[in-house]
């Protein structure tokens, strides 16, 4: 906390909050029954798309975005979670960035935006690659906050690999 | 969770209000148990074990589970305490117990290491606190899963003392 004081003009107080402390926008995805939550700045844009238009190349999944090949990352496959949804549904793609780089997740569902407080995830395991916390929706319902530079490296080292 | 399916009847709520009170006293007892340790005790299956009363920060009844892909099967998801994120441990797993759902009965005990880190334990049902004298808790043989550290005998059973420390340790590799 930081306070700055002038005779006859007033007072400052700036305040800096540890990100775990901030306030901020998360769009709320779901998969199957669970939620995730997706800082609001990571995320450009989210796109309604037919399995059919999802292209395939040396295993990994493209769409074509305005003539930019964007790679897809099933969230379902990344974190190993039961989906009821069959491959002919449509999808939605949430396209979150970090710098120039861009992957496309696919979800289920879109539930909304809300205003979240990233939570570290105390216990035994010390971190999880891919999720930045937890935040609380509503009564006692711990929902994950994704890590989005995590998954987006994870993504593309996996295109440079292949 | 609706306010409707958490609230027990009176007569669990202040046995539960007797626990939690041992609970938050911690090691202070009372000047004449001064020489009582008290163990927080507690069922997997029908079998008895328990953790030291001054580990324990808070015993809560079942509630939403979020479970938490790439963690080990061993932790069965977060929770929310207040706001505060806290990973479950299944002391059924741990102990190489058959896991199940929980029930009714099922209790998540919140233990501290003295340190500020917390964690949660996954029981079957929370059942009393027990005033032992330090000198019949005796060391156990070396049991398979090595959670046990200790046993205290109870009537005619013994209760399995549980090595918290060991227990919390998870490899995070699987």
């Amino acid at each position: 906390v930081y306070v700055d004081s002038l005779e006859g003009r007033g007072t400052t107080i700036a305040m800096t909050l540890p990100i775990t402390l901030a306030i901020i926008q998360s769009l709320i995805v779901a998969v199957g029954p669970q939620r995730f939550a997706i800082p609001l700045n990571a995320v450009l844009e989210t796109l309604l798309i037919d399995p059919s238009e999802i292209q395939r190349s040396e295993g990994r999944e493209l769409l074509n975005l305005r003539g930019e090949a964007l790679v897809l990352r099933r969230l379902s496959s990344e974190f190993e979670l039961a989906t009821a949804a069959t491959r002919e549904e449509k999808l939605f793609a949430v396209v979150v960035g970090m710098g120039d780089l861009r992957v496309g997740l696919l979800v289920e569902r879109l539930d909304g935006q809300q205003d979240t407080v990233i939570k570290p995830i105390q216990g035994p395991i010390q971190s999880i690659r891919g999720i930045a916390g937890a935040t609380e929706l509503g009564d006692q319902d711990p929902v994950l906050v994704l890590d989005v530079s995590a998954l987006v490296e994870d993504a593309l080292r996996r295109r440079e690999a292949a | 969770m609706s306010e409707a399916s958490a609230t027990p009847d009176s007569s669990t709520t202040s046995r539960w209000d007797t626990l939690a009170r041992a609970a938050a006293r911690g090691g202070e007892a009372d000047e004449e148990e001064f020489d009582l340790r008290q163990l927080l005790t507690f069922q997997i299956d029908d079998a008895p074990y328990a953790v030291p009363v001054e580990r324990v920060r808070e015993i809560v009844r079942i509630r939403p589970i979020t479970p938490v892909p790439r963690m080990p099967e061993d932790v069965r998801g977060v929770i929310s305490l207040r706001g505060e994120i806290v990973q479950v441990v299944d002391l059924r797993r741990r102990l190489g117990v058959e896991p199940i759902d929980p029930t009714r009965s099922s209790r998540i005990i919140v233990v501290h290491d003295g340190e500020g880190q917390v964690a949660g334990v996954l029981v079957d049902a929370v059942t009393e606190v027990l005033r032992v004298p330090p000198d019949s808790i005796r060391p156990s043989a070396s049991s398979e899963f090595g959670a046990v550290e200790a046993l205290c005998p109870r009537g005619e059973e013994f209760v399995s003392l549980i090595d918290l420390t060991r227990v919390l340790e998870i490899d995070a590799g699987r």
